[in-house]
């Protein structure tokens, strides 16, 4: 078996093969989703960022201002409850595309 | 090298034209598509793949330096991208034990329609690992070098020449075993 016969085999294969090339406006329609769908996992990223970025700065503020303990909690609990929110509703958009 | 016409198109397209890139890549579909089909013997995974692969390139159009083809740098992207998605499904044992059944059955019957016999060098083809069967593809059907193939699949140029030589000598022993 030589190299000659794989090349023979693909070539017959190529021939065969039909190809349905897509229109420019389908290819940009594609490409101008692929952008939404980029710019809104995008913000959602940012969402989560701030919330935790809140989260600690709060947080520490509290700290310093010698807050009771059990407030410093709830306000951590609540501002890692909406990321973890968002990161379920990202999972169920993603989920939904496929 | 690209020629001046597609550069032209390219530099727009690097601009954030998306019609430049649509053009670009319509031009380039038909070999694309014929490689990916290729390549995963699977005409479902072959056009996910490459609707994938025109994805990643108009992310990463900016960093195309006209130092190869057009087309050699979409069938990389296609070629590392079909690679890590095989890499990530072989964890999915269930998938790989059937894959190999599944693969090109469909396939089969649409080119048997059309009066494709599926010889015994497609028969052991199929059966070989992907990254094998995309080093041999490359290499002797496309004619890239070693170290091209090397770099389009990420790996050493010494582990593609052993891969190739390991892929033929498993296709002549499957052929051997059938005639």
């Amino acid at each position: 078996m030589d190299k000659e016969e794989i090349v023979s085999a693909f070539k017959q294969f190529d021939e065969l093969t039909n190809v349905h090339e897509p229109s420019i406006s389908a290819i940009t329609e594609k490409i101008k989703y692929h952008q939404e769908k980029k710019k809104t996992i995008f913000l959602k990223e940012l969402i989560v960022f701030i919330c935790v970025a809140c989260s600690l700065f709060i947080g520490a503020l509290l700290m310093v201002l010698e807050a009771p303990v059990s407030i410093v909690i709830i306000q951590g609990l609540g501002f890692i409850a909406l990321p973890i929110i968002f990161k379920r509703d990202k999972k169920k958009i993603e989920s939904e595309l496929i | 090298m690209a020629d001046l016409d597609e550069l032209e198109i390219i530099k727009s397209a690097q601009q954030g034209d998306q019609d430049a890139f649509a053009k670009l890549f319509q031009t380039h579909y038909s070999f694309l598509y014929k490689y990916v089909l290729k390549m995963t013997l699977n005409q479902q995974t072959a056009e996910d793949l490459v609707q994938d692969t025109m994805l990643k390139g108009y992310d990463n159009i900016k960093k195309y330096n006209g130092q190869s083809k057009f087309s050699t740098w979409l069938i990389t992207i296609a070629t590392r991208l079909y690679l890590d998605q095989q890499r990530r499904k072989k964890r999915e044992w269930f998938w790989e034990k059937n894959e190999s059944v599944e693969l090109s059955r469909s396939l089969n019957w649409q080119l048997a329609y059309k009066g494709f016999e599926w010889s015994d060098v497609m028969e052991g083809f199929e059966k070989l690992k992907s990254e094998v069967r995309a080093a041999i593809l490359l290499k002797y059907y496309y004619g890239y070098t070693n170290e091209e193939i090397g770099y389009m699949m990420g790996i050493r140029e010494g582990t593609v020449k052993s891969r190739i030589h390991n892929g033929m000598k498993e296709l002549r022993k499957e052929l051997m075993q059938d005639g």
